[in-house]
């Protein structure tokens, strides 16, 4: 059964007109239905960056766009930059810098690079360090689900998925989305954002049949992020390049910009949203253990009314929520910390620099009164089957003094609240000494001002 | 083994490398086309040779049945080596029998999970040295494994990469020492005494900069060497050939099928031959391989375009000039004279030049006893890594590289610098971060998101530098450059990290996973 729905576009200035399954990629669109091949697959997962093109005006690696999340869009491709014989100005300056070597990904760095040079934007050197450079992460499948997909291809032939039996829904707004949910309660319909970990999935583990509640950026309510009463409230639709930019967030928690710095690239960030990474369930996710910590409030919203869930109760299992069938995520709300002298750290570890799906994100908070640590959060990430709070070593920080006895100590009980899974990404024994060494020299009071991104 | 016995010094080691996957940019892909004629291939590669050969084979028709065209191609690495023959094959069996067009494209889970990887090695070495220096013993044992992959390993262990101590493998492999340049040997005598006195290592680990509460700080330096072209008798088997041929506007066009695949090949293809016909290098046209035209140069591999080919085309340029003036009675002084009358010598019939390859008569290999010259030249050099270890997380930062290297004489110094920070950086994910995990002989983390390999912020600033000592067994000097600057960076981080901890690590890839533990479980 193959299902195909028709998908208007503009595609660098041209009206165009397609039928194709709503989940293809749009790199598959571009390069095999409108003939565009500027555009190269490389790692087909959103790592590479050699498929960037801009959707309205925005970078974005196409390999994890979704055709139907194109409808009504304006594409540009590379093929667009030069007219006629005039040259880009940033296709000349590669030309005459000699920028490019086999030239295979040359057009993923220029419509990266485009937006930039055309209406300015973040210019500082940590941008272009991190952005330009860098491709991207695709969003976290764990061992289970790589398991899973392993036991898949060895029971079917590995045969290239045409994603033909997706079905996927467009609600018109948000209350239409809630109607639709409740109507179809037990049909198994998800909802669909950014898309960077589901296309990952559906490709990687060639799954079919799923049902997808498509829910595209002009949803505004659910996005944006603002100021109520004293609760910052961030909708569920806002992605991490909006937490990165937010001064609002960087205001009231520095951190939680530093943590969507550190998911994927600039890409990636241009439309992964904060409401995906939650309701995604991995215990991976990037940004996860700072709503952990900072005892941030969920709302759950179904034509049933809307309730409040604090995020430590919302992850109940590996990738599974208390998130009911007919409810949607509609924004996450927290009350920004500013006792006293607040002692904060984040740390994501990963296989690199950038990019890396993490092996431990460590984040913690404690308000020291006098010197005392006071309301001591040690929150973490990629320790277990969800976020966890390391309770025990909070506990026995709550009133202390920093010191190195302290630290030894609270060190000594992490093994009771983590439970990491022991595979090659990494093996339990390294995710334990890292989180080890990270409470105890929290606790200890060296870390308190060190809060390095990344590595 | 007495002279084992005799030595005042010996030095043994068991050390380990891993596999790496090349990651060349697109996927492994081929297409093939039936014609009345021919059968047509198209695709990735390196080695369309190869390709010509294999298909005719397979199909059971003359080679010149099997035309191979190849497409632009993003990377190599070796990857595209051998591994294209193989889906060329599945293709243009499909297409011939149905007499149809068949493509086969790979996505990149794929393609990770059937192709070749570079091989993994155990490796041990026992090495006898005197006091004045002199290596007097040298016992090596190398073992292999393809890892379950499709690749066959074949015997040359001569040095790709190896641990530490590259000289000596080499020269274990290759059966006769080489001369050593003094500087290797002042290197290796500070090490040994080093090794010999047992309180040089506390003092020196003492030493590592501190930088930071948790941060420990190292310097590591390797010296190794790498064979240019194919080794042994090979280049003389291979007779590679390369094909000038004049245009009727008294430009030159070259016809080699040697692949441009980001290393440059296309521009020093031209610049070559323009320096051989001393004419501008606008004037030479480097065509696109295409094995209906372009003649066998041999593969794209081993480091052997820019020297051995190189060589060839400048010759050739040379005899093409020497053609045009000795039809045109004299030399020819003006350079635009000269187009003319090549232009002239057209407009009456082809003017063709074409150069094979003979192996210097200098040159010997035995390949029965194994003696004699292993390579044509070897490129000399010394890389040096300071790095930054993080003891809470075992994370290695690397601060800045130093890479030298005597290609014998740079041909694009672009280009060149080009090749040793992309191999530099090759070598870095081989070092700390890539690693293929198997179970039941299928790759993992077969995708690029659970294979990691660097991306630009995690490299660190990188001063390359060029030794040019021409060797005179080709006509500019040329030795090999693509492949050397991979190698010597493992064993400068296995002794920068030595610096650093004072823990020797006899394996690479060195990942956290391994620093961390080897750290906090160190003898106190």
């Amino acid at each position: 059964m193959s299902e195909r729905t028709t998908i208007r576009f503009t595609l660098n200035g041209q009206p165009m007109e397609v039928s194709a399954p709503p989940m293809r990629r749009l790199l598959g669109v571009l390069r095999e239905t409108c003939g565009l091949t500027g555009a190269k697959n490389g790692c087909g997962e959103g790592d590479c960056g050699a498929c960037t093109v801009l959707v309205d005006g925005i970078a974005v690696v196409s390999c994890l766009v979704p055709a139907i999340q194109i409808d009504g869009a304006e594409i540009r491709t590379v093929e667009s930059l030069a007219e006629g014989d005039y040259l880009h100005p940033l296709q000349h300056v590669f030309l005459e810098r000699d920028g490019t070597q086999c030239g295979s990904c040359a057009s993923g760095f220029l419509m990266t690079a485009c937006p930039h040079l055309e209406h300015g934007g973040e210019t500082t050197t940590q941008y272009s360090a991190t952005r330009f450079r860098e491709s991207c992460v695709a969003a976290p499948a764990t061992t289970e689900s790589s398991k899973r997909c392993n036991k898949q291809r060895k029971e079917q032939a590995i045969m290239p998925a045409i994603i033909s039996d997706h079905r996927v829904h467009t609600p018109t707004d948000v209350d239409d989305a809630l109607r639709f949910l409740a109507d179809h309660r037990d049909e198994g319909w998800r909802p669909l954002t950014g898309g960077t970990d589901v296309m990952v999935g559906i490709y990687r583990d060639h799954s079919h049949g799923q049902r997808w509640l498509n829910l595209s950026r002009q949803h505004t309510p659910l996005a944006g992020i603002r100021r109520e009463d004293d609760l910052i409230r961030i909708g569920a639709l806002a992605t991490m390049a909006d937490l990165r930019k937010s001064s609002l967030l960087a205001e009231a928690c520095p951190l939680i910009g530093q943590a969507a710095a550190v998911v994927g690239a600039a890409q990636i960030q241009n439309r992964a949203t904060v409401g995906g990474n939650i309701v995604n369930g991995s215990p991976a996710g990037d940004t996860l253990p700072v709503w952990l910590a900072l005892d941030a409030e969920l709302e759950l919203a179904s034509t049933r009314g809307r309730r409040q869930v604090p995020y430590g109760q919302f992850m109940t299992g590996y990738r599974c929520t208390v998130l009911e069938p007919d409810e949607l995520l509609t924004a996450i709300r927290f009350r920004p910390r500013s006792d006293g002298q607040l002692q904060m750290y984040f740390r994501k570890v990963a296989p690199r620099v950038a990019q890396g799906i993490s092996k431990l994100v460590f984040m913690a908070i404690a308000g020291p009164e006098e010197g005392y640590f006071r309301d001591v959060r040690l929150a973490f990430g990629s320790m277990g089957p969800t976020t966890l709070r390391a309770r025990a070593a909070e506990q026995l920080a709550e009133g202390q003094l920093p010191s190195p006895s302290l630290g030894e100590q609270t060190a000594a009980t992490l093994a009771r609240d983590l439970t990491p899974i022991d595979d090659y990404r990494p093996t339990a024994n390294y995710r334990h000494r890292v989180a080890r060494n990270l409470v105890r020299e929290f606790l200890t009071g060296n870390l308190g001002d060190q809060m390095p991104v990344a590595r | 083994m007495a002279a084992l016995q005799s030595a005042d010094v010996v030095i043994e080691g068991e050390y380990h490398t891993g596999a790496q996957e090349y990651v060349y940019l697109e996927p492994q892909g081929m297409q093939a086309e039936p014609t009345e004629d021919v059968v047509i291939i198209r695709g990735s590669m390196q080695c369309p040779c190869y390709i010509v050969e294999g298909g005719a084979l397979l199909l059971g028709l003359p080679s010149e049945k099997v035309r191979v065209i190849p497409c632009a191609t993003g990377g190599g690495f070796g990857g595209k080596e051998v591994f294209p023959t193989l889906i060329a094959g599945h293709t243009a069996l499909l297409a011939h029998k149905a007499k149809q067009p068949v493509r086969l494209i790979y996505d990149r889970v794929e393609d990770l999970r059937f192709t070749i990887k570079r091989h993994p090695a155990r490796v041990r070495h026992k090495t006898g040295w005197m006091r004045d220096d002199r290596l007097v013993a040298c016992k090596s044992n190398w073992s292999l494994t393809a890892e379950r992959t499709a690749h066959s390993v074949r015997w040359s262990c001569s040095g790709r990469r190896f641990m530490r101590r590259g000289p000596i493998s080499a020269i274990t492999s290759t059966s006769r020492l080489a001369p050593w340049p003094p500087i290797i040997r002042r290197a290796e005598r500070s090490e040994d005494s080093e090794r010999r006195s047992p309180c040089s290592r506390s003092k020196r680990t003492s030493a590592a900069t501190s930088a930071g509460r948790f941060r420990r700080r190292g310097i590591g330096l390797s010296l190794f060497m790498h064979g240019t072209g194919l080794n042994g008798n090979a280049e003389g088997f291979f007779k590679s050939e390369v094909l000038l041929r004049g245009n009727s506007d008294g430009t030159v066009s070259v016809l080699t099928d040697q692949m441009e695949f980001g290393q440059g090949t296309q521009t020093i293809v031209a610049q070559l031959v323009a320096e051989g016909l001393r004419v501008p290098v606008e004037w030479v046209v480097a065509e696109e391989p295409d094995t209906a035209e372009s003649p066998n140069s041999g593969p794209t591999v081993a480091s052997r375009t820019a020297a051995v080919v190189g060589g060839l085309l400048i010759m050739a340029g040379q005899r093409f000039r020497d053609k045009v003036e000795h039809r045109s009675g004299g030399p020819i002084l003006d350079t635009y004279a000269f187009r003319s009358a090549v232009a002239e010598l057209v407009s009456q019939e082809p003017l063709l030049v074409r150069v094979s390859y003979r192996p210097p008569s200098d040159f010997h290999w035995d390949e029965d006893t194994q003696q004699g010259d292993a390579y044509l030249a070897y490129t000399w050099s010394c890389c040096v890594v300071a790095l930054e270890v993080d003891t809470l997380t075992g994370e290695v930062k690397v601060l800045d590289v130093t890479a030298v290297q005597d290609v014998g004489c740079v041909v694009h110094p672009l280009f060149a610098t080009g090749q040793v920070e992309g191999g530099v950086t090759q070598a870095l994910g081989w070092a700390l971060m890539e690693n293929c995990v198997w179970s039941d002989g299928v790759m993992q983390n077969a995708n690029m998101t659970d294979y990691t390999i660097p991306t630009a912020m995690d490299v660190s600033p990188m001063r390359v530098v060029f030794l040019e000592h021409p060797h005179p067994r080709f006509p500019h000097g040329a030795k090999g450059l693509g492949q050397p600057p991979a190698e010597g960076l493992a064993p400068a981080v296995v002794n920068a990290l030595r610096q650093a901890l004072g823990i020797h690590f006899n394996r690479v890839s060195i990942t956290p996973e391994i620093i961390l533990p080897a750290w906090e479980d160190r003898p106190s």
